[in-house]
């Protein structure tokens, strides 16, 4: 690879995404601040309106994030499925990629640029709302042992990455919506198979469910947790090699 | 003379369908290359094969001596080519160059940017977002971006697309004055009459086969010596054509007056006149046509077509 090709090709693309960035960074930090707000304060305001609610999780900032991660696991990855979905597709669709590939860059350099940007794009206002949520709980109730954090957040990433990648191989071989429509399938069927216990270790949902694990017994990654993260690196990388060969070979 | 592009038995085929058959073409060094056919002929997939941008079936694709499926970056560091495709609408027109500039590793990359807005008329609007322009300005923009390089090759595909008539005497002048600085300029269109200004060479494809090919002087040359003749009266056209079969074809323009083509084997006119009048027909007004590059192309593409088919 041609480092200072790719890079330029990188800053062009990464800058494309800021408007996405600003949207997705106020989109998760409302909800980061919203989770921990109604987990410290939700009693109390259905107080006020006479309803009679008992909060099932004792406030906490781990019930706060745990709360937090839970909304990503669907809203996050519906999120990330829809933002990735045009990556390729769009392009290729309006024959604009005809310019940007003319140009001296190979294709693999190209790819990985558009692929690498729009996930950070996508990834990166999700851990500075994190940020932004832990920061606040550390002014207004208890500062979360940031390691702690980080571990439970690594699944999550890992499972954007697996989810953005696998939306833009489909996005290098048919239009936005196939792409975003055929994923959302793909991680309903994983999720479904998920389910059953000798194929669990094989999907890349598995992890995600011990963030809750993480966050409320502090930082043990066992040997378990371990080969299901190896498990998901494994599942983000085979769609990665297939959008790049399949952008390698493609007709444009 | 030097060929800069050397296609060898090229072919191309979507799926079932033929898109490139047995191509065989060459472009000389400091020529402008005419690359014509009707829509759909193959002239765009031929262009994005030189460019790297689909794969081929058979065949070869030298540029520079280099085979472009070996590597084509190498080979697209030398060429500035003009896609006819959609531009990216939200990059600004300097954003856009920029990144050419950067990609391309040219040094003075804010002069050359410069000079190249200057030389297409868009300084002005350098900080406009791609998606904001008309047609024409995007026309343009591709244009700049092509030139940006300082290509020894200049690719082209239907350069003239919404270019009002100004602009595109501007751009045909570009080229010309490319050419003279020692490039070589290859520009598909089907807009004949533009092509003929200013091409020095011609290659017709037609359903994937180049149908004719060479200098434009030694083509349009060989059919000098077929005739064309405009004639106003009364015509029985269908007995002209079934008792004189050298007239190739006949059509009437806009003024009602008919349009006569012949094989080379007319030397009077006035036998002509004759012929045409013992036909049944009485002419008013009988003159001789230069013969065009459109001619030779209409002539060529008609050669091809069977009855009823359309191109």
């Amino acid at each position: 690879m041609n480092i200072p090709i790719f890079l330029a090709q990188f800053k062009h693309d990464l800058w494309n995404e800021k408007l996405k960035f600003l949207i997705l960074f106020l989109l998760f930090t409302f909800q980061v601040l919203a989770s921990i707000i109604s987990i410290f304060y939700l009693e109390e305001l259905l107080t006020l309106f006479s309803l009679d609610f008992i909060n099932p999780t004792p406030p906490s900032g781990a019930a706060a994030f745990l709360d937090y991660f839970a909304d990503q696991f669907f809203f996050g990855i519906l999120i990330i499925s829809l933002g990735t979905m045009n990556v390729f597709a769009s392009e290729i669709e309006n024959g604009s990629i005809c310019f940007s590939l003319t140009r001296p860059i190979s294709r693999s350099e190209y790819t990985i640029s558009r692929l690498t940007a729009r996930l950070i794009g996508l990834i990166l206002p999700f851990l500075l709302a994190t940020f932004v949520g832990w920061v606040y709980m550390g002014l207004f109730f208890e500062l979360f042992p940031i390691t702690t954090l980080l571990f439970a957040i690594i699944p999550l990433v890992l499972l954007f990455i697996y989810v953005g990648v696998v939306t833009s191989v489909l996005s290098s071989r048919t239009s936005s919506l196939t792409a975003g429509l055929a994923t959302i399938a793909i991680i309903i069927v994983q999720f479904t198979i998920s389910a059953f216990k000798p194929i669990e270790l094989l999907s890349p949902f598995t992890l995600a469910s011990f963030w809750s694990e993480i966050l409320s017994s502090s930082v043990s990654f066992d040997l378990d947790h371990f080969l299901k993260l190896v498990c998901l690196i494994v599942w983000s990388t085979v769609p990665f090699i297939l959008t790049i060969n399949s952008m390698k070979t493609r007709d444009l | 003379m030097e060929n800069i592009i050397k296609i060898r038995n090229l072919s191309k085929n979507y799926g079932t369908v033929k898109a490139l058959d047995n191509v065989t073409l060459s472009v000389p060094k400091g020529s402008i290359f005419g690359y014509l056919g009707p829509n759909g002929a193959g002239k765009t997939t031929t262009l994005k094969i030189l460019m790297g941008l689909l794969q081929y079936s058979n065949g070869s694709v030298e540029i520079f001596e280099n085979e472009v499926k070996k590597n084509p970056v190498a080979v697209n560091r030398r060429i500035g080519f003009l896609p006819d495709a959609e531009m990216p609408r939200n990059d600004s027109i300097y954003r856009f160059l920029n990144l050419t500039g950067k990609l391309h590793k040219i040094k003075n990359k804010e002069e050359r940017i410069s000079e190249v807005l200057v030389q297409i008329g868009l300084k002005k609007l350098s900080n406009r977002k791609i998606g904001t322009l008309s047609k024409g300005q995007k026309q343009h923009v591709g244009i700049a971006n092509a030139l940006m390089v300082d290509p020894q090759l200049l690719i082209l595909d239907e350069p003239n697309n919404g270019l009002d008539p100004i602009a595109r005497v501007r751009v045909l002048t570009l080229l010309k004055d490319l050419v003279k600085n020692g490039k070589t300029v290859l520009l598909s269109s089907h807009i004949i009459g533009e092509v003929d200004k200013i091409a020095t060479d011609i290659a017709i494809i037609h359903r994937g086969r180049i149908v004719e090919q060479g200098k434009r002087k030694n083509l349009v040359k060989r059919y000098l010596n077929h005739g064309k003749y405009v004639i106003a009266g009364k015509l029985d056209i269908d007995q002209v054509m079934r008792s004189l079969e050298y007239i190739t074809s006949c059509q009437q323009d806009h003024l009602e007056r008919y349009i006569i083509s012949t094989t080379g084997n007319v030397t009077e006119e006035q036998l002509l006149i004759d012929l045409i009048q013992k036909a049944n027909s009485k002419i008013q007004y009988f003159s001789s046509a230069e013969i065009s590059l459109e001619d030779l192309f209409i002539e060529t593409i008609n050669g091809q077509l069977k009855e009823g088919d359309y191109a």
